[in-house]
């Protein structure tokens, strides 16, 4: 199935992102066949309001029925569900590539709307580091203003 | 600073569809004063037998009306345009989702359209719609209130708590007095602290705008933004020092009123019949009219029906 990973850069090999609607790229990736289908740059980084719901737009636009990243805020959640997309949250830090090997391991549990503790990806055990530990906000946000 | 404004901007900042002076109460500062000024400006004309308008357009904190005393009455919805969706007619053309500046619609599948995001009733997803699939629904932003005790009449716009759209309730309260303006001698607008949209937005029509200051610093900083806005729209303005008899810092007012060519009026001093006017809710006007701030307000607004009502 298509899945989509957040990221820092565009291959399989770039770290993963924590953001979802802010992230600087959505990576598109083969869950059976271990290859990128498409990388899309995010425009919706500098967004000022509803990146979230640009981001579930473009990926639910390129077919993808899965969504694996840190952490869904409400609006993007609702459209995502509204477009059948499953979430799963808590990625951790580490190469797409390694979290796609978690993902089809079954690491990742499908969110179900409630914050849930998960141990994510990562060197390490990676064992209890709490739901959005690394999470929140990469701070790229709102036009400045003026 | 780029201080040149085209001048039908200028020119559509004065329009008004009456005769009627409207003067702002403004300063750029917070706490230095503007609802004291207006609501005893206020009172002082109405003391003088001319029938009043005071509007609180400060709607994110509306507080004139805690000052005179007077409940809010007479509400008034404020409403905003909000998108209905008709799947029957959509063409599928997507256009409405990138015309969405706040990114809040999102089309789950073919020919549904869904809002969910923040709206703010820019209108621009009806503009682009090619099959009329949009029609107008609508969604409560705040309330106007209106309230009438002897010549004065209060306009008070509030926005409703939690939300963004200041900018329709200030326009919302403005039209609504502008609208009635007809039966006022004078219409007083006490505006938001500083030197936004909505400042400008409640300042729009002014005759006269009265820069609310104190000889502080900060007052001294902030009264050159407001006199740097007011030189761009070419307002007539004065300005009125609250506090005036703070130690320090008067020649720092004075060099910023020199820069902006501006006259300053009479000052009022710190004046315990003040403080315990404000400490009962009743303007000092009416509370202690022998008081020294009561005086300088009565001068004030004589001053004011001289040079503007007929």
């Amino acid at each position: 199935m298509k899945l989509c990973i957040t990221a820092d850069g565009n291959s399989i090999e770039s770290l993963t992102d924590s953001s979802f609607g802010r992230a600087p790229w959505l990576i598109i990736v083969d869950t059976e066949q271990y290859t990128v289908v498409e990388a899309i740059e995010n425009s919706g980084v500098n967004a000022s309001q509803g990146a979230g719901i640009a981001a579930a737009q473009t990926i639910a636009d390129k077919g993808a029925l899965g969504l694996l990243t840190g952490r869904v805020g409400p609006k993007a959640q609702a459209a995502l569900q509204a477009a059948g997309v499953k979430i799963y949250e808590n990625i951790g830090r580490c190469s797409v590539r390694e979290a796609l090997e978690q993902f089809n391991a079954g690491k990742y549990q499908e969110s179900t709307g409630t914050a849930e503790y998960g141990s994510g990806c990562g060197s390490g055990k990676g064992g209890g580091r709490g739901s959005g530990g690394r999470g929140m906000g990469r701070g790229q946000g709102r036009r400045g203003g003026m | 600073m780029n201080s040149e404004l085209r001048p039908e901007i200028i020119q559509a900042f004065f329009k008004t569809g009456f005769s009627t002076p409207v003067i702002g109460v403004t300063g750029g500062k917070g706490g230095v004063g503007k609802t004291t000024v207006a609501v005893n400006l206020a009172a002082a004309v109405a003391a003088r037998g001319r029938k009043v308008a005071l509007v609180d357009a400060d709607v994110d904190a509306p507080n004139a009306a805690i000052l005179l005393g007077l409940s809010l009455d007479n509400p008034v919805d404020v409403p905003v345009t909000q998108p209905v969706f008709d799947h029957q007619k959509c063409s599928d053309c997507k256009l409405c989702i990138s015309a969405c500046r706040l990114n809040s619609l999102f089309r789950p599948k073919e020919k549904t359209i869904l809002l969910m995001g923040e709206c703010n009733g820019c209108e621009a997803c009806f503009l682009v719609c090619p099959s009329d699939a949009i029609s107008r629904g609508r969604r409560s932003v705040g309330t106007t209130y209106k309230n009438t005790s002897g010549k004065l009449t209060l306009y008070t716009g509030e926005l409703h708590p939690g939300l963004e759209e200041s900018a329709l309730v200030v326009t919302a309260v403005k039209k609504r007095v502008f609208a009635e303006a007809d039966q006022f001698d004078c219409i007083l607008i006490d505006t938001s602290p500083g030197t936004h949209c909505n400042v400008i937005d409640a300042l729009k029509g002014a005759t006269h705008v009265l820069a609310v200051t104190e000889p502080t610093p900060l007052g001294a900083h902030d009264l050159d933004l407001m006199l740097s806005l007011l030189d761009m729209f070419k307002v007539s303005r004065s300005i009125f020092i609250n506090r005036a008899d703070l130690p320090g810092r008067m020649n720092e007012i004075q060099d910023v009123a020199a820069t902006h060519e501006t006259q300053i009026e009479t000052g009022l001093k710190l004046d315990e019949d003040l403080l315990a006017s404000y400490v009962n809710g009743v303007p000092v006007v009416d509370a202690y009219p022998d008081s020294l701030a009561a005086k300088t307000f009565m001068a004030l607004a004589d001053n004011l029906i001289m040079e503007y009502l007929p």
